[in-house]
């Protein structure tokens, strides 16, 4: 059974990724933070990180992904980067000449099929 | 009596008179001459009047004998006494044996007198006076003595004839049940009289100048049957009723006008109008045993009866009418009620239907409704009638229905094959006759209703359509509030809509950009901490507590978007939906929440989806604030074209209003809401709840 971190400050989206994921028989690890997504990473390593790329923490998605790809213990476990930046007048605060070590973005509001499509994708 | 006559038979016992019966002149006279003068003379009066006779013979031929009998002491003379002994028998004879008798005995003492006056009497004109002076007084006596016996007669006979009556009045007045009050009536009348026990009362229909047979006795069943109708003025009985006076008829088989309700046996007949207040209510029709008999009946005495019954039968009549107003009123509050706690036209009008016929005594019933954007009258709604009526259109103005929403009036037709506007499906669906009157509010006109007759023809009376016409404002009534009601319901549901699409934008709004833009204000606040420039302590505190309000409104924001329109629901729809309310309600109050599935599991539209989900949002939400309950179980049933979610909880309950509309004067809004949300979904909604039985709210939608 592969195992899933759902990162992002707003439980109601993680609830519905929970939803969504475990219906198709994934684990699913949660965590608001990206400070608590890289303690949770450390002590049970997941398959998969499911990370919104906003969040009001000190530590946002970009920075987390960033810290997955140079921690070795980390490194390779594949991000989907989630965020309704697109939609936002906020998405010029986006550093879109960074190069981001990602493997998908899913956009908000998130649509099931392609949530578990990317996933399948990812995890092989 | 030579004439005959009836009297009673017997003293009266107690109130109740004894049999009249008959004693007429049955007999011929010269036998009756020999039976009165045998029972004469076995009467003791006549040997009294022929023991005076001999006592005044002696003293009028053999007064030297007589003379010392008379003392001149004795107060009268013997010539005064010789005339008060002849007088003495004719008096006696007179009070027994009446007008006759007293002047048999009168003749006799005259012819007795005579000879003494022609041939003894020295003084032959005084004796010849003395007779004639006995002779008149005798007449004075025997007249006033019949005179006294003819009014005694007279005034027993009255009493008599009262009691009768008061016999048969009495009886009457016993119910106020028409066929009761005819059949006692009938039974009495033929006890009383004594008449061979055959007759029948016909009752006047005055409308339709017929006469009906009501009740009968001893009458056969081929006679009941063929003379249970007649028009006025027809044979007999139909002439007293026309005439109003009571007819006796000798011989049936003689009679030109006995044109009907003929027999084999020849009889003769008493018919007697029923009258009250000189209308000609009834017919009673009695039998005689004799055809001899109809000379001495005593016309005014059936007369009287007649009047009694006549007068008890409008009394019945008039408490029928008051009963029926009464249940004429029931029926109308029925249609009443029935329009006010139904917004359903597919409920009311089949139900107003059926009371208009049972108000107007009809088979069947329809309601007609004109399209006035195809201008053509249909047939929606049917009672006893073919259902493939429903599918008869005509263009306005045709046919019954057709021609009184043009003219606005009401119109019976007694012969519907025959009526020029018939439409042939209803001719062939067997209609005979028909009511119809406009169904109108205000000054709208919508349709008509129309009543029928399916087997024979029928005269709906002035009433029936009054009635009628009052149901047709009714249903009007019902099919305006209906419309506005469905009026109601489209600007409920564009309201509805409307108010979840600003709802869901909103809510957008609020976790894209205010969320986002609260996000990046914390963002750039920790990048302002996080700095190379060394920030003072003070203003490192100020930035932590901006973080922590920015955070606390974020949250605020995110539950107010959820709340507006949760995404879990647009993002996943309803079941995930529905477990993430149960699970917040149990995270949230420590319910015990729980949420069962039953049935192949399938997406629905969306807007059945959001109905549903609001519903059993608000049902959770009750559960939440009012219920006290510590359970709560939810349930969706994906069943054959329809799905049925109940939401029952173990709470405190409350009691619940007669109807839907009560909901809000108790405060129960957020009830009324579901029934919208579910009434626009074409669903059902019901609700059952006690005190302290919990409450269930079940919904059902087609699909």
């Amino acid at each position: 059974m592969h195992k899933i971190l759902v990162v992002d400050d707003d439980p109601d989206f993680v609830w519905v990724c929970r939803t969504i994921l475990e219906a198709e028989g994934y684990q699913v690890l949660e965590a608001a933070n990206g400070t608590q997504a890289l303690e949770r990473m450390r002590q049970d390593r997941p398959d998969l990180v499911l990370l919104d790329v906003m969040m009001s923490t000190t530590l946002e998605g970009v920075d987390v992904s960033k810290e997955i790809e140079v921690d070795p213990a980390l490194k390779g476990v594949p991000i989907v980067m989630i965020s309704s930046i697109g939609t936002s007048p906020y998405a010029s605060e986006f550093p879109e000449d960074e190069r981001i070590p990602i493997d998908a973005w899913i956009s908000k509001p998130i649509q099931p099929e392609m949530l578990l499509k990317t996933v399948r994708r990812l995890l092989g | 009596m030579a004439n005959g006559e009836w009297r009673m038979a017997d003293s009266t016992i107690g109130h109740q008179p004894a049999a009249i019966r008959y004693q007429g002149r049955d007999m011929a006279s010269t036998a009756l001459l020999k039976h009165r003068g045998k029972r004469a003379i076995t009467s003791r009066y006549f040997w009294v009047i022929v023991a005076t006779l001999t006592v005044g013979i002696l003293l009028h031929y053999f007064t030297q004998q007589t003379r010392p009998l008379f003392p001149a002491s004795f107060p009268l003379t013997r010539h005064a006494i010789e005339r008060i002994i002849f007088l003495l028998p004719v008096a006696i004879a007179a009070f027994a044996f009446g007008q006759a008798g007293g002047r048999i005995t009168l003749a006799i003492v005259v012819l007795v007198m005579l000879p003494r006056v022609f041939l003894l009497s020295p003084y032959p004109a005084d004796a010849f006076l003395e007779t004639v002076g006995v002779a008149v007084v005798g007449y004075l006596l025997i007249w006033l003595i019949e005179t006294q016996a003819r009014e005694k007669r007279l005034h027993q006979k009255a009493l008599e004839k009262l009691e009768t009556v008061n016999a048969i009045a009495e009886t009457v007045s016993q119910s106020l049940d028409l066929d009761d009050i005819l059949d006692k009536a009938l039974s009495k009348v033929l006890e009383v009289t004594g008449l061979e026990a055959r007759g029948g009362i016909f009752l006047v229909d005055e409308k339709e100048q017929k006469l009906r047979l009501r009740v009968h006795r001893g009458l056969s069943s081929d006679f009941i049957h063929r003379e249970a109708e007649m028009a006025v003025g027809e044979c007999l009985c139909g002439m007293v009723a026309r005439s109003g006076e009571v007819f006796i008829s000798d011989d049936s088989l003689e009679d030109i006008q006995h044109t009907r309700c003929q027999e084999s046996d020849p009889h003769a007949h008493i018919i007697v109008p029923l009258k009250s207040r000189e209308r000609v209510l009834g017919v009673m029709f009695l039998y005689l045993q004799s055809k001899d008999q109809p000379d001495v009946v005593d016309r005014s005495l059936f007369a009287s009866i007649g009047s009694q019954i006549g007068v008890a039968i409008e009394n019945a009549q008039l408490h029928q009418d008051v009963a029926r107003q009464l249940w004429i009123e029931q029926k109308l509050n029925e249609v009443a009620a029935e329009i006010t706690s139904e917004l359903e036209l597919d409920r009311i009008l089949p139900k107003v239907i059926q009371i208009a016929e049972e108000l107007a005594g009809a088979d069947g019933g329809v309601i007609a409704l004109l399209d006035r954007k195809r201008n053509l009258i249909g047939y929606p709604y049917l009672h006893n009638l073919p259902p493939e009526l429903a599918d008869v259109t005509v263009p306005k103005g045709e046919g019954l229905a057709g021609e009184v929403m043009t003219t606005g009036r009401p119109a019976v037709i007694r012969d519907y094959r025959a009526y020029a506007g018939a439409i042939p499906a209803f001719v062939e669906a067997g209609v005979t006759s028909v009511v119809a009157v406009p169904i109108v509010s205000g000054d709208q006109l919508f349709g008509a209703l129309s009543l029928v007759t399916l087997d024979g023809a029928k005269s709906f009376s002035d009433r029936d359509v009054a009635i009628l016409t009052g149901i047709g404002r009714q249903a009007g009534i019902a099919i305006e509030n209906a419309r506005l009601y469905e009026n109601m319901h489209f600007y409920i549901g564009q309201i509805t809509r409307a108010q979840e699409d600003e709802r869901k934008r909103i809510a957008r709004e609020l976790h894209d950009d205010t969320a986002q833009a609260l996000i990046d204000l914390s963002r750039r606040l920790d990048n302002l901490a996080t700095s190379r420039e060394k920030l003072s302590e003070a203003v490192m505190e100020r930035v932590e507590e901006f973080q922590e309000l920015i955070d606390n409104i974020l949250r605020g924001v995110r539950r107010f978007s959820r709340d507006l329109r949760p995404s879990v629901l647009d993002d996943l729809g309803l079941l995930p939906a529905l477990e993430w309310l149960t699970a917040n309600l149990m995270a949230e109050q420590g319910i015990k929440a729980e949420l069962k599935v039953y049935g192949q599991k399938r997406r629905l539209a969306p807007e059945v989806e959001l109905a549903l989900f609001r519903i059993v949002q608000e049902a959770l939400n009750n559960v939440r604030k009012h219920s006290r309950a510590s359970q709560v179980v939810t349930t969706v049933e994906f069943g054959e074209g329809k799905v049925t979610i109940t939401v029952k909880d173990n709470g405190q309950g409350f009691e619940l209003p007669n109807r839907t509309g009560d909901l809000a004067t108790i405060g129960k809004l957020g009830l009324i809401g579901m029934h919208e949300r579910a009434h626009l979904i074409n669903g059902i909604l019901t609700v059952r709840s006690a005190p302290d039985r919990g409450t269930t709210v079940t919904v059902s939608v087609p699909v």
